[in-house]
């Protein structure tokens, strides 16, 4: 009786050749599929980078409101690191993380060496959030 | 040739085409949109199909893709990475999600013994049991390993491109790729013989 749990694995050669055949298999993408890539790009275009630029506009309006905020409470020493946890909370549903802390950074309201943050993972290598900013 | 924007460097897009086609759909250029895309889709959807067997499936994974590409485009700073790469990381990402997903469900008996008279109905039939059983394979496998596999293997890229997008050394990929495929015999041994593949 064969116990298959106990197989002698598949030799190397046979499994290149699975390999083979699968990569030698032509396959493409249909012309349909491609056009409607390519008007979600054209729609995007115009779409989302209005919105975009409206977010930073709203982001520069939460900046200065932020400031004018900390400065009449005495900053955010005065309040402790839970409120500049939440200013940062805030600031990320405009941002992403990295220009978030920037932000807050320039604005004198909180130290990075303070404050925690789970980041975006990989996927935004390759872009700016902003220009100048780090990458 | 499409314009370059003029205040991109040209020397900027020398290594990377696609760079360039991704600065001209920023500047405007709706053909810049459509080279692009036939630029650069049949090479993840090839991955996706590949790896998840189903178009439904990989048209999903290759659009997705695009869509994070076009929405943050004016965003890409050029000379860091190729788009090719970066579209690469994304896809494959996507592609283990799912595969992660389905791992959570028995998958279906792949390896179905059909007897045929048509020789090459037959072909065929053992052709898409051998491709369903790797795709199976691959999916049990860690994600890391199941994703060097299959760049290395199924995209046939190399192994500094590969390195490159999983964002590590060479000898890391080397690594995945051995240990990947150590584990992806064992788990195919015991369908060796209902794979067509016999002892001589």
């Amino acid at each position: 009786m064969t116990d298959k749990s106990r197989s002698k694995p598949l030799d190397a050669a046979l499994l290149d050749t699975l390999f083979e055949a699968a990569s030698d298999v032509e396959i493409a993408p249909t012309e349909a599929f491609l056009a409607r890539l390519t008007e979600d790009a054209v729609e995007l275009r115009n779409d989302a980078w209005v919105a975009s630029s409206e977010q930073n506009a709203k982001g520069a309006s939460l900046n200065n409101t932020l400031q004018n905020l900390w400065q009449e409470m005495g900053g955010w020493r005065a309040l402790g690191g839970l409120t500049a946890v939440l200013a940062i909370g805030v600031m990320i549903g405009f941002n992403p993380p990295d220009v978030a802390m920037a932000s807050l950074e320039d604005l004198g309201l909180v130290a990075s060496d303070e404050v925690l943050l789970v980041g975006l993972e990989g996927d935004w290598f390759g872009f700016d959030a902003f220009e100048g900013a780090e990458g | 040739m499409t314009a370059l924007p003029k205040h991109t460097p040209e020397i900027m897009h020398e290594h990377d085409p696609n760079a360039s086609l991704l600065a001209a759909y920023v500047a405007g250029d709706a053909h810049a949109a459509a080279a692009l895309t036939r630029a650069v889709t049949p090479m993840i959807y090839a991955l996706a199909m590949r790896m998840l067997g189903e178009q439904a499936a990989a048209e999903d994974v290759t659009q997705d893709a695009m869509l994070r590409l076009w929405r943050y485009a004016p965003k890409w700073k050029y000379g860091q990475a190729k788009i090719s790469t970066w579209l690469y990381r994304v896809a494959s990402n996507l592609c283990t999600d799912r595969l992660r997903a389905r791992r959570d469900f028995i998958p279906s008996d792949a390896v179905a013994e059909f007897v045929s008279d048509d020789p090459s109905a037959a072909d065929a039939l053992q052709a898409r049991a051998r491709a369903a059983a790797l795709r199976d394979g691959i999916a049990q496998l860690p994600e890391r390993q199941a994703q060097a596999v299959a760049l290395r293997h199924l995209s046939n890229l190399t192994n500094p491109e590969i390195a490159e997008i999983m964002d590590c050394r060479v000898e890391a990929v080397e690594s995945l790729i051995a240990r990947g495929k150590r584990q992806l015999a064992a788990v195919l041994a015991p369908q060796k013989d209902a794979l067509g593949f016999t002892d001589d």
